[in-house]
């Protein structure tokens, strides 16, 4: 059984426009071990299923359904202290800006610490600062004995990452949710960010879910991918599969919109248009207005994932399967 | 830090030095400028003969040039009453009756007693009914906002929100007023007005008469403070920091009162040290509501009966109090808050 499985889940918020569908019927599942990469643009849900999966939404907004099984346990159905357990020591999460994310009245290896102390009572002060000031070693922080007394404020942004990296991992979780994590860095730190947490998850074995909406990461980082758009999943595979046969119209713009990838043409390929609001979605594919390749049927029928080539590729498009692998194979994949 | 305290205390010698300028001017050649407000016609008794004026105005020192009496106050201000001052004011008296006559901010036309004296008599019940009030608004606003920012519209949040508008919208001599009525008046719980000196062998009567004074100051700071926190705990509930803490397993607990709380009172710190230098020099509706023979009626005393001294006194005393409370306000906070500490 997979270690994390989300199956048919939306996520809902209540505005004073009207209900926010931000995410509808998203289904994926994470084994031990791999990495699982969610790409598609701003707004289409990926954080937001993220932070549903681990029910830090506020109740008061956000509504959630579909079954979320982690290790055998619902999430979406455990009590709040079963998930306080959960959150932090089996699942942890780092987030998009570091430059926030961290508390700026406390000092680094406090912070650091709690993460360990929170599920370990028994933990003394001065053990939970060693183990702290290990991790902080592990994630490449120069001289981390002094790097416990620091205020966030006295560190860079790759160095806060570092940090968060560092108290997510404390615990040594079975599951790494990491959303846009490299975003906010400049390009070099960026590549730090990622080969660190590469690094780490090969020797902890902790599995990933990384969300991003570069593709070159996802290519390097992550054993399977799915694509979102507009709050739901339009293609899912494994990475070989879904880069060198993508199969939606939609992977096919965000393939072409990747730099260096048709150099022929001076200018960079954009999707024309943009996402549809989510308070008053459109019947039919959500991509069809932007779709070069739409069909009368896009716009009436909701196309279901169907299977594509591949091991575990599925695919929601009206296109017959011919055409699609056609398109497929102008893209050479060959980089990913 | 050493070297931020230094600075902030030049910086406060500054306003005060800008404060006392305003003060003399306004007080002095601006007022005298106008002959009906003349201290030293009002001085000289009724119908007075132009040499008499002329005389009071001697007495007075105020027929020096301006500059002068400017340097003659801050002198005084800084080194206490010069010699020539003394012979001046209090010719035959010795040393120690001198000293209640005439200090460091003058003598008082109208109770011919040193200003300093006037002040520090009051200081005590000022003070009592600040800190008192303070304790009061700081012990029911804290939590009260606290509690409605993490259950925002909740009954209980609503019912604050309502009870803040009201208390805003109250002025503090109608509160007094239905308050004395009732609690004194009415059920005889509280004394009707007055200050009793604080004793630690006996400190009921000094706190028993000082309860309706002080609940009815502190309401409409109550009322800010609620809004302030309230405010101050609804964004920091929103930080991202506070999903971290969540992130990490935190009980939502541990997350309210360790991770958001404090950040959300780092600014009630500043805001609460200020109004105490601000209430230190006089509340004076309370005062007056309540009979409490504080600074507040001592100004409008002062300022009422054209004691030039003594309001300006009074008014340069406040003006310190201010000061002093911005510094200590300044210094507490990089203490409190590491970012400040080192930029």
């Amino acid at each position: 059984m997979a270690l994390l499985e989300v199956h048919d889940l939306h996520t809902s918020f209540s505005t004073d426009d009207g209900l926010v569908r931000a995410v509808e019927g998203v289904s994926f599942s994470v084994d031990h071990g791999r990495v699982l990469g969610i790409v598609g643009e701003s707004g289409c849900g990926k954080s937001v299923s993220m932070l549903s999966i681990m029910r830090l939404l506020s109740m008061r907004q956000a509504s959630t359904s579909g079954r979320v099984m982690f290790d055998g346990v619902d999430l979406l159905e455990a009590s709040a202290a079963e998930m306080q357990n959960l959150r932090g020591r089996e699942i942890a999460m780092i987030f998009q800006d570091p430059m926030t994310s961290l508390n700026p009245v406390y000092r680094i290896g406090w912070q650091v610490a709690e993460a360990a102390r929170i599920h370990d009572a028994t933990l003394s002060k001065a053990e939970a600062n060693k183990r702290a000031e290990a991790m902080l070693t592990a994630v490449g922080i120069p001289s981390p004995r002094e790097r416990l007394a620091s205020y966030p404020h006295e560190l860079s942004g790759g160095m806060r990452q570092r940090v968060m990296i560092a108290m997510a991992l404390i615990n040594n979780p079975k599951l790494l949710i990491a959303d846009e994590p490299t975003t906010a860095l400049d390009v070099t730190t960026q590549a730090q960010i990622l080969e660190l947490i590469r690094t780490l998850r090969t020797d902890l074995g902790s599995a990933v879910v990384f969300i991003t909406h570069d593709l070159g990461v996802v290519a390097e980082l992550c054993d399977e991918v799915v694509v979102m758009y507009a709050g739901k999943v339009v293609e899912r595979g494994g990475v070989r599969d879904v880069f060198h046969a993508p199969q939606h119209p939609y992977t096919w713009g965000l393939l072409g919109s990747l730099p260096g990838r048709n150099l022929r043409s001076k200018r960079l390929f954009s999707i024309a248009g943009s996402p549809p609001s989510l308070l008053d979605p459109p019947t039919g594919c959500r991509f069809a207005m932007r779709c070069i390749h739409v069909m009368d049927r896009c716009r009436n029928d909701e196309p279901a994932l169907v299977s594509a080539p591949g091991d575990e590729h599925f695919v929601a498009c009206h296109l017959a399967p011919e055409i699609r692998n056609d398109a497929a194979n102008q893209f050479p994949g060959g980089t990913a | 830090m050493l070297r931020y305290t230094i600075r902030r205390l030049l910086w406060g010698a500054l306003v005060i030095l800008g404060v006392s300028l305003s003060v003399f001017v306004l007080f002095g050649p601006v007022l005298r400028a106008r002959s009906d407000l003349s201290p030293a016609r009002l001085y000289a008794g009724k119908n007075p003969s132009a040499a008499e004026i002329v005389q009071v105005e001697k007495n007075l020192g105020l027929d020096k040039p301006v500059m002068q009496q400017y340097g003659d106050m801050m002198y005084r201000l800084v080194l206490g009453p010069s010699d020539a001052e003394k012979k001046r004011l209090c010719p035959n008296a010795s040393e120690d009756r001198c000293r209640e006559l005439v200090g460091r901010l003058g003598r008082s036309y109208a109770k011919q007693r040193s200003v300093d004296l006037l002040i520090w008599d009051r200081i005590g019940a000022t003070a009592s009914l600040t800190m008192v009030a303070g304790v009061i608004w700081m012990s029911v606003s804290i939590p009260v906002g606290i509690i409605s920012a993490i259950r925002p519209r909740s009954w209980f949040d609503r019912t604050t929100v309502t009870g803040v508008l009201v208390a805003q919208s109250l002025p503090v001599y109608y509160f007094g007023l239905l308050a004395l009525y009732f609690f004194t008046y009415k059920l005889h719980l509280f004394p009707q007005g007055g200050y009793v000196k604080f004793s630690f062998s006996n400190p009921w009567p000094w706190l028993w008469h000082l309860i309706l004074p002080a609940t009815t100051l502190s309401l409409t700071f109550m009322a800010l403070y609620v809004r302030i926190v309230r405010g101050g705990m609804m964004d920091a509930m929103g930080e991202d920091y506070v999903r971290t803490a969540r992130a990490k397993g935190a009980s939502e607990r541990r997350t309210v009162f360790r991770h958001a709380m404090r950040n959300a009172l780092l600014p009630v710190v500043t805001i609460f040290g200020l109004d105490l230098g601000l209430l230190l020099g006089g509340a004076i509706l309370t005062e007056a509501t309540f009979g409490l023979q504080g600074l507040g009626q001592l100004s409008v005393s002062a300022a009422s009966s054209l004691d030039v001294p003594l309001t300006s006194g009074v008014v340069l005393f406040a003006a310190i109090l201010i000061v002093v409370a911005n510094i200590v306000v300044d210094v507490a906070y990089a203490f409190i808050d590491p970012r400040i500490r080192l930029s």
